[in-house]
């Protein structure tokens, strides 16, 4: 699924990108608005991310967090 | 058309200033829409773009997701600057500012004392990675007993040997998972000393390195004035089992969105 082939720094853009989805996406405080994500348009939006970040050629430039190894 | 303006949400806050920013739409201001001394952070959208027709379909646009998720994230993350904020999940729209109103005034004590828990700390992500290759070759360089058998197979005829070696292999796999295993647990005994709370959850997607995976994803809850110390902690832990097949990684600054309180939708 993943290349291991991408520069390590584009690699933690998409690391941020994933992290910052699955906060953003998954968690957060919920409250039933008027025009609300469910659960089914989540799931199609990591669909559509496994496909994402299967290309090398869509790693953008992403505000790069602090990450300590 | 009834609503063409929705109300797009991103947090609860208290009631403060804001500084002058756009919204998600790249245009409109962002405003507070307050009650009780809490304040909704929020800004107004059309529904041509964010309707709930035209958000499914923009949903599947990958450009337009990252483009609004970053700029949700740092909306959230610039009114946090000053102070608690419950980040809103991506994508509550109201059509009407009063309904966001009704939902504060519903909340009112989980919301104050939710923001007042969250004062002064931070939410950091911590995974743990395992490279079961690397994790194999550290338990056969350093356990006393598979040692033991492999001086004594060296020392045996070859068919002896053949077995003796069988028996080192399947050996050596059961004591690394254990190995993993109790990494897992120092670690997070490591980490929950200098953290006010931690949550376990699965990862989104594997972002681990060729031959890795993970472990365990943890969201850690931080005091600000702790967080030098955690990161030291996780930078010791790492030092402490370099060439063990095992590491964590540490980000962050995150939004709270790990530690947000449920709210009553009803009524």
């Amino acid at each position: 699924m993943m290349d291991d082939g991408w520069p390590a720094s584009s690699r933690e853009r998409q690391v941020t990108l994933l992290e910052m989805l699955d906060r953003l996406l998954n968690r957060g405080v919920v409250v039933a608005g008027d025009v609300t994500l469910s659960v089914a348009d989540v799931d199609l939006i990591y669909l559509g991310l496994r496909l994402l970040i299967s290309s090398v050629e869509t790693a953008r430039e992403w505000g790069v967090r602090s990450v300590v190894e | 058309m009834a609503f063409e303006v929705g109300w797009y949400l991103y947090g609860f806050l208290s009631y403060g200033d804001l500084a002058p920013m756009t919204g998600i739409d790249g245009r409109s201001p962002l405003s507070l829409i307050a009650e009780n001394g809490i304040a909704a952070l929020s800004s107004s959208v059309s529904l041509t773009e964010f309707g709930e027709e035209a958000l499914r379909r923009n949903l599947e646009d990958l450009r337009w997701l990252e483009d609004k998720v970053r700029l949700h994230e740092s909306i959230v993350e610039s009114a946090l600057a000053k102070g608690p904020l419950l980040p809103m999940k991506f994508g509550t729209i109201f059509l009407d500012p009063e309904r966001i109103r009704a939902v504060i005034r519903r909340n009112t004590p989980i919301l104050r004392a939710a923001l007042e828990d969250l004062r002064e700390k931070e939410e950091w992500g911590v995974k743990g990675f395992a490279d079961p290759a690397a994790l194999r070759a550290a338990v056969l360089r350093t356990d006393p007993a598979l040692l033991a058998l492999s001086r004594e197979a060296t020392a045996k005829p070859p068919g002896h040997a053949f077995f003796l070696r069988r028996k080192m292999e399947t050996s050596a796999s059961a004591k690394s998972r254990e190995r993993e295993e109790s990494f897992a647990r120092e670690a997070l005994e490591t980490i929950r000393e200098t953290v006010v709370e931690v949550k376990e959850h699965p990862p989104l997607l594997p972002e681990a390195r060729r031959g890795e995976r993970i472990v365990f994803n943890l969201a850690c809850l931080v005091r600000q004035e702790g967080v030098e110390t955690f990161l030291a902690r996780v930078a010791r832990w790492n030092r402490g089992y370099a060439e063990q097949g095992v590491r964590l990684v540490a980000s962050g600054p995150w939004p709270p969105y790990h530690f947000v309180p449920r709210l009553d939708n009803d009524g």
